[in-house]
């Protein structure tokens, strides 16, 4: 074996682990919204908020559900990341431990007590968006930022529906 | 809940305790402090396994053929130091901000067996291979039983970062559905009591 061949073969496995190791320090659980969470699975939880977890990638809101027959179910509701939430005006003390509150979101594929939630309404009927932009989450109008986005085609299009009018005319 | 009786092990127990500290939460909770930690984490790995490769390429006979393993030794010694309490140290603080879902990773407790096995192959080193270090030291290629142990070196510290690196996924955490296999290796029962 020559001095070059030994030196790619032992420099091989290095690169390779150190390429593992160093493709981006990513947290766990952080995913596009159809790797983890069902479209088809819409859920409402409502009861008191039990814990929060401020954490990268995704902050969780955990809520107590009661359910028809009385049981209790603790579901675990996906937020976006605290950043995203912080520069939405929403910080860790926003929703303290124990106030009630109203979750739309959509269940895990594993079918675990796990959701990914997308508006959280108070009962004040204050709403929050709690989710993130751009994951692939259905556009069911949670979003505020998506809402503009289709304000703003349903405008384009009444421009060029004068415009071609106008040409006609 | 079901009346059964549920018993913590005592690694889920001192994880919760930890868990429990306000510390532990600000930590992991914290949103540059945490990052850093991570990264520092990151870095050192490398500076550390990073000399080891040297040392251990050497001892293969495969690299710095011509200059003896104990001066090589002696110059990266330092650095290594280094990297070695700074990567722990920092390990240790990553664990502390996460307990208890480290506590029950697949991915971390086969790391820490990887890492027994790198620790006693150093050991067996120290206390068997390099006795008679004198006879070998300056050989462009030393015996075999020097080979082994760098080889073996070099391979269960790749896969210790590659373990390290996979405790990030989520896959096998236990508030997921999991075989009966991942459950038992990742102590799910006892996070999860019936």
């Amino acid at each position: 074996m020559n001095v070059l061949q030994a030196r790619i073969q032992t420099t091989a496995p290095i690169a390779l682990a150190a390429m593992l190791a160093l493709g981006g320090v990513q947290a766990s659980a952080h995913h596009a919204f159809g790797a983890e969470f069902d479209p088809n699975r819409p859920i409402i939880v409502r009861g008191p908020v039990v814990k929060i977890e401020w954490t990268n990638p995704h902050a969780w809101f955990h809520v107590e559900h009661t359910n028809e027959d009385g049981s209790k179910t603790v579901w675990m509701m996906e937020a976006g990341t605290p950043n995203t939430l912080l520069r939405r005006g929403i910080h860790r003390n926003s929703v303290p431990i124990g106030t009630e509150v109203i979750i739309d979101g959509y269940q895990s594929k594993d079918l675990s007590n796990r959701a990914n939630g997308r508006q959280m309404t108070l009962v004040n009927g204050e709403t929050l968006f709690m989710g993130s932009s751009g994951t692939g989450a259905p556009r069911d109008g949670a979003d505020p930022i998506e809402r503009a986005r289709s304000e703003d085609v349903e405008k384009l299009e009444e421009a060029k529906a004068a415009d071609t009018a106008q040409d006609d005319g | 809940m079901s009346a059964s009786p549920y018993e913590p092990s005592p690694l889920h127990a001192f994880a919760e305790w930890l868990d429990g500290q306000a510390w532990s939460t600000a930590l992991h909770e914290s949103l540059w402090v945490y990052p850093l930690v991570e990264s520092t984490h990151v870095l050192t790995v490398m500076l550390f396994v990073g000399m080891l490769a040297m040392v251990d390429l050497r001892m293969l006979g495969f690299a710095f053929r011509q200059t003896p393993v104990s001066e090589l030794t002696s110059r990266l010694l330092p650095w290594s130091v280094a990297g070695f309490v700074i990567m722990v140290t920092t390990g240790l603080l990553l664990f502390y901000a996460i307990p208890v879902r480290t506590a029950h990773s697949v991915w971390f407790r086969f790391k820490a067996m990887l890492l027994i096995a790198a620790a006693v192959n150093a050991w067996w080193f120290h206390r068997r291979v390099s006795r008679d270090r004198e006879r070998w030291d300056g050989q462009p290629q030393p015996p075999l039983g020097v080979r082994i142990a760098a080889a073996l070196s070099m391979g269960l510290w790749a896969g210790v970062i590659v373990a390290g690196r996979m405790i990030a996924y989520n896959w096998f955490d236990c508030e997921r559905p999991q075989s009966a296999f991942v459950a038992w290796a990742a102590g799910c029962a006892a996070e999860l009591p019936p």
